[in-house]
């Protein structure tokens, strides 16, 4: 008799609230939780073929002393391709011999350069596979050319692009 | 009673929410940067022989090439080289990068025969 009155009822509003609440609270975090950390996983993987590739590029440019030219740039002022697509290649390959040797990564690289206001590019050599269909990434770096090197597309001191295609094969 | 606590609650749920994409925001600024392509520029510029520090037709290809395929305005501007107390050389280079989302400038000082 006492317990049956308008505050009982009041109370059990209340309490039904509250629950639809709390288990709204909960649906919230669990849907919302589900965050991406970095990217997807094909995007991690080119991530890091990129920085491989870019970091064997940087490798080769990198001159053994001071006053010497870089493996780079002495093959692009010979226009010496194959040089630079064994060495290239060489790089790609190198494991610390956890992995079993031949990773299978191809290359495919090309100059671009300037004639007047237009932008051309010749190949620069390629590994031996073909384009199997996943994802590439390009890296590219700028090499200097001095006067003297008699190049194609012209006789003066310049600076050209070195572009290379890199993918798993 | 219950019901202000349960509304804290959900408050708090989705303040809890809201951090991860913060997070991701971040990251996805850092990686997005085109560092590599700043650093391939600096270098560039960096290496350039004193004679050629200036040359207006390597500036224009810098400039053209960047443009075609990184989609990017850069320039630079290398001033005269000068010696300073120490008698060493020193040049001074500004670099300027732009590709639509990212602005990049700055200045160095690069080591040069005085």
């Amino acid at each position: 008799m006492y317990l049956v009155d308008e505050r009982g009822q009041l109370y059990t509003l209340e309490g039904i609230c509250a629950a639809i609440l709390v288990l709204f609270s909960a649906y919230v975090v669990l849907q919302g939780g589900i965050v991406p950390a970095s990217g997807s996983p094909s995007g991690t993987a080119e991530m890091q073929l990129h920085q491989i590739a870019g970091d064997a590029l940087l490798m080769l440019d990198t001159p053994g002393s001071a006053d010497e030219e870089s493996l780079l740039s002495s093959f692009v002022c010979e226009k010496n391709s194959t040089g630079f697509v064994t060495s290239y290649d060489a790089l790609l390959e190198k494991r610390t011999g956890a992995t079993p040797p031949g990773s299978g990564l191809q290359f495919e690289a090309e100059i671009w350069y300037r004639d007047s206001s237009e932008c051309l590019s010749i190949p620069f050599g390629k590994s031996g596979g073909v384009f199997s269909g996943n994802p590439a990434v390009r890296v590219s770096r700028f090499v200097f050319i001095p006067e003297h090197a008699g190049m194609l597309w012209g006789e003066r001191s310049q600076a050209v692009l070195l572009e290379v295609l890199v993918w798993r094969g | 009673m219950g019901f202000v606590v349960s509304a804290f609650i959900l408050a708090s749920a989705i303040m809890v929410t809201q951090v991860g994409f913060v997070g991701q925001t971040a990251v996805e600024g850092a990686l997005l940067f085109p560092k590599e392509q700043i650093r391939d520029v600096r270098a560039l510029v960096g290496s350039l022989p004193p004679e050629d520090s200036d040359n207006s037709g390597i500036r224009e290809d810098v400039r053209i090439l960047a443009l075609a395929r990184w989609n990017a305005v850069v320039d630079y501007r290398a001033d005269a080289s000068r010696s300073t107390s120490q008698g060493y050389g020193i040049r001074r280079v500004s670099l300027f990068y732009e590709d639509g989302s990212v602005t990049c400038e700055e200045v160095l000082n690069v080591a040069a025969d005085s």
